[in-house]
């Protein structure tokens, strides 16, 4: 059976992206947020195995999305997704405890081998 | 604006009436001992802890210069947006509802805003800006 | 990866951005738009640029991107949201959505987005020279037409009528949340005193473990309210400069330490005393190219601004290599003034002397320039500085150069401070204006004139009575003078109290009207037993 994952991201062209790159190695899409409050939300309802953050949404943002999540579930895996020149908050997000980055715009090669990598850890 | 409108709220210094805008006023406390302020004029009385905040005590009946207040009396704690202070004065009559009788002579205390008649007697409201002010003018010097 | 898929999502989503953004645009401009408008106008150029750049649209990338770095810059108050924003903005979205067009009907156009680019880039407001090219305008002050981010941040009357709406409110929020962690303290301190007289072990290990929980509260509370040094640094390249312009003098300007962060309320505060030691430094601390060509000094004068973190205070320097200050000469100054008499003035230390420049009435200019010469003096800065809990020394050296070190407290709100008894009175000393606690013995005091003094670092110090002072009635019956060494109008003093009570933090809270008008004290708090205590300006109790 596939990992599950949770997309966040206040863009549904971002999520589809997501969720072609991701489907297509075999992952189940068990939910999507569209802004940091829905993500604690749907993680609570679907406690997924790996969840993709987007940082800058509205309402809340991903770093104050990640820290709830983390209070949670402290072993939550959480994938942060910046855009370049985020450097403050990637560190940020490390601080919160992301478990990894994945710089935008999406490199379908770097996605399949972060989420391969943190899944397998 | 209509005056009648308005409730005051209506208290008693040294056998005189006076009246506030119940909006002015916070809440009414029963007095507590105030923390003297060094080197304060002797109408501060000193400062006390109301929920949390500081609130300074005016003695009412030496600020007009007619006597010191009852220790038994009320605290009546202003609106912060007036001014920190709560008015020490004797007892707290009640509420009335100002009705249309505006006093028409200019009071000769510019600390009394008007004079209110009510039943057989005058209400004298007091003219709070100008009492925050002049307490605030002799704190400076 | 093929992108197709995602194109006609990428039209139409790209489409729903761009409307959002005019609107907001015009609303911003329009109706004193909200924080929650920019972050949202932000977010719009942020996820264009993202999509964009999946796509491979990198000129839409780019400009998208730029609009995004200009919001940016609105957001964290390095500008300020006006019309020749709103209307680069809207070129800039009107761009965006021919290009948007463009890939919707699949055409290969080239836009040229380079000019646009450049523009958004380089955008300062057109006021922005205004209140600086007029030196006599700003003196001591921050730049009246041009609102400091603290400003902003504090809601204070707004020029611009516009951004400062709900920043207030975060601000107010932030706030009520460390007045809340303060009013948790105070009790905590209360439970302790209960747990106490009740001996119950249960008890203490419930306040022990309390008092470390609020600790962590306390210190995420101030976390949220800290923001960089920058956020005021960044403004006085430009102070310095003009400055040194119009005055004629060279100055290489050096800012260390940007990224320190402090108590937002803290920097607020510190805008202005430091815009005017900058300014003294400039117009009085530098020489002129001839006269440091004179000395041999190099042409350009060398000034500095640096902060860093020393335990819980930070610590602002300002330094010049300027003609530094002559003791003898300040002090002279200050006996013509009449501030202080000869006698005392023969008793000065240097950096007493120093310290005179910050007595109200004395001015180190040797003519009033119409730079410096405004009311604001160094008197308001150590004022503004004590206020916000802090200290301020000045060091100098004759031909070298002076240094003036601001200490702070990483927080306004929280304080240690020394409680003494007078009388019956308990006081509260904020720690920075105690030098050291001394419990002197009667033997050590001795006369000098008509003073009484003793013996203190080297130096004879005067001893005053703080009941005196404070007009209350004095004992000071015991064997041993429980006293303070402090500052008093630049002169070190000995205060004299009845009793040391003990060191502990307090939670400021303002007196408000009218007692706040008072000179002399700094606040109050209300101590764990309930007691209300004032805290002491001991800078300006004299």
């Amino acid at each position: 059976m596939g990992l599950t994952v949770l997309l966040v991201d206040d863009s549904l062209f971002m999520r589809n992206m997501l969720r072609g790159i991701l489907e297509g190695e075999g992952y189940e899409i068990v939910a999507e947020a569209v802004d940091g409050m829905d993500a604690v939300r749907k993680y609570r309802e679907f406690r997924p195995d790996v969840t993709t953050m987007d940082i800058v949404m509205p309402v809340k943002n991903g770093i104050e999305a990640l820290r709830e999540i983390r209070i949670l579930d402290a072993k939550a895996c959480v994938v942060m997704c910046s855009a370049v020149g985020q450097e403050s908050l990637v560190n940020a997000a490390h601080e919160a405890g992301a478990c990894d980055f994945i710089i935008k715009p999406f490199n379908p090669e770097r996605v399949r081998e972060v989420i391969k990598r943190v899944a397998g850890a | 604006m209509k005056a009648s409108s308005r409730g005051l709220l209506v208290f008693t210094l040294q056998g005189e009436r006076y009246g506030l805008s119940l909006q002015d006023v916070l809440e009414v406390i029963d007095p507590s001992r105030p923390v003297p302020v060094p080197r304060a004029p002797e109408f501060i009385r000193g400062v006390i802890n109301v929920h949390g905040s500081l609130v300074t005590i005016l003695d009412l009946a030496r600020l007009l210069a007619c006597g010191e207040a009852a220790p038994a009396g009320k605290f009546l704690v202003l609106d912060r947006r007036i001014a920190n202070l709560a008015l020490w004065v004797d007892s707290v009559e009640g509420f009335v509802a100002e009705e249309g009788e505006l006093g028409t002579d200019s009071p000769a205390d510019e600390l009394i805003a008007r004079e209110v008649r009510s039943g057989t007697g005058t209400i004298r409201i007091l003219a709070l800006d100008r009492i925050v002010n002049r307490v605030e003018e002799t704190l400076k010097r | 990866m093929d992108m197709s898929p995602y194109r006609d999502l990428f039209i139409s989503e790209s489409r729903e951005h761009l409307r959002a953004v005019s609107e907001l645009i015009v609303k911003v401009e329009q109706e004193a738009g909200s924080r929650k408008d920019m972050d949202a106008l932000f977010r719009a150029a942020h996820s264009l640029k993202g999509m964009a750049a999946s796509m491979g649209y990198g000129e839409i990338a780019e400009l998208s991107h730029r609009i995004e770095d200009l919001m940016d810059r609105v957001r964290k108050e390095e500008l300020v949201f006006d019309a020749g924003i709103a209307d680069l903005l809207l070129e800039g979205a009107d761009l965006l959505e021919v290009m948007i067009t463009d890939v919707a009907n699949e055409v290969q156009a080239v836009r040229d987005i380079g000019d646009l680019v450049q523009r958004l880039v380089a955008y300062r407001p057109a006021t922005g020279t205004a209140g600086t090219a007029d030196g006599g305008d700003v003196a001591g002050g921050a730049p009246s037409d041009r609102q400091s981010p603290a400003d902003l941040l504090h809601g204070e009357p707004d020029r611009h009528g516009d951004a400062s709406q709900t920043v207030r409110v975060r601000t107010e929020v932030l706030d009520h949340l460390i007045n809340i962690t303060g009013e948790l303290i105070t009790n905590k301190h209360r439970l302790m005193t209960v747990g106490k007289e009740l001996a119950s072990q249960p008890l203490d290990e419930a306040t022990v473990e309390l008092s470390r929980l609020l600790r962590d509260l306390h210190t995420e509370v101030l976390l949220v309210r800290l923001i960089p040094f920058s956020t005021i640094a960044d403004r006085f390249p430009r102070v310095v400069r003009d400055l040194a312009k119009k005055v004629g003098k060279e100055v290489v300007f050096e800012v260390d330490g940007k990224g320190i962060e402090l108590d937002r309320g803290i920097l607020e505060g510190l805008s202005d005393p430091l815009t005017h030691i900058l300014r003294n430094a400039v117009d009085h601390g530098l020489e002129l190219p001839d006269e440091r060509r004179a000395c041999g000094k190099p042409l350009h004068g060398r000034i500095r601004l640096a902060a860093r973190r020393e335990k819980d205070q930070v610590v602002v320097v300002v330094e010049d290599d300027g003609r530094g200050m002559d003791p003898a000469l300040l002090i002279a100054s200050a006996i013509e003034k009449r501030l202080v008499s000869p006698e005392a003035g023969r008793l000065m230390s240097a950096r007493e002397a120093f310290m005179l420049t910050c007595i109200p009435g004395f001015s180190t200019a040797r003519e009033v320039t119409d730079v410096s010469g405004r009311g604001v003096g160094m008197d308001a800065v150590r004022s503004t500085i004590q206020t916000l809990g802090g200290n301020l020394t000045i060091e100098s050296e004759l031909g070298k150069g002076s240094r003036f070190i601001l200490r702070l407290p990483l927080t306004i709100a929280i304080i240690n401070v020394l409680l003494v008894r007078l009388a019956r009175v308990a006081l509260a000393i904020p720690i920075t204006s105690v030098q050291r606690t001394v419990e002197l013995r009667r033997d050590l005091i001795y006369s000098r004139g008509k003073q009484k003094v003793f013996d203190f670092d080297g130096e004879a110090l005067p001893l005053l009575s703080l009941n005196r002072i404070l007009g209350l009635p004095h004992s000071h019956a015991g064997e041993l003078l429980p006293l303070f060494v402090s500052e008093l109008k630049g002169r070190r003093v000995g205060l004299v109290v009845d009793e040391f009570i003990g060191q502990q933090e307090i939670f400021v809270k303002p007196l408000g009207r009218p007692l706040a008008s008072m000179k002399g004290l700094g606040g109050g708090a209300v101590l764990g037993n309930g007691e209300v205590v004032f805290i002491l300006d001991v800078a300006n109790v004299l």
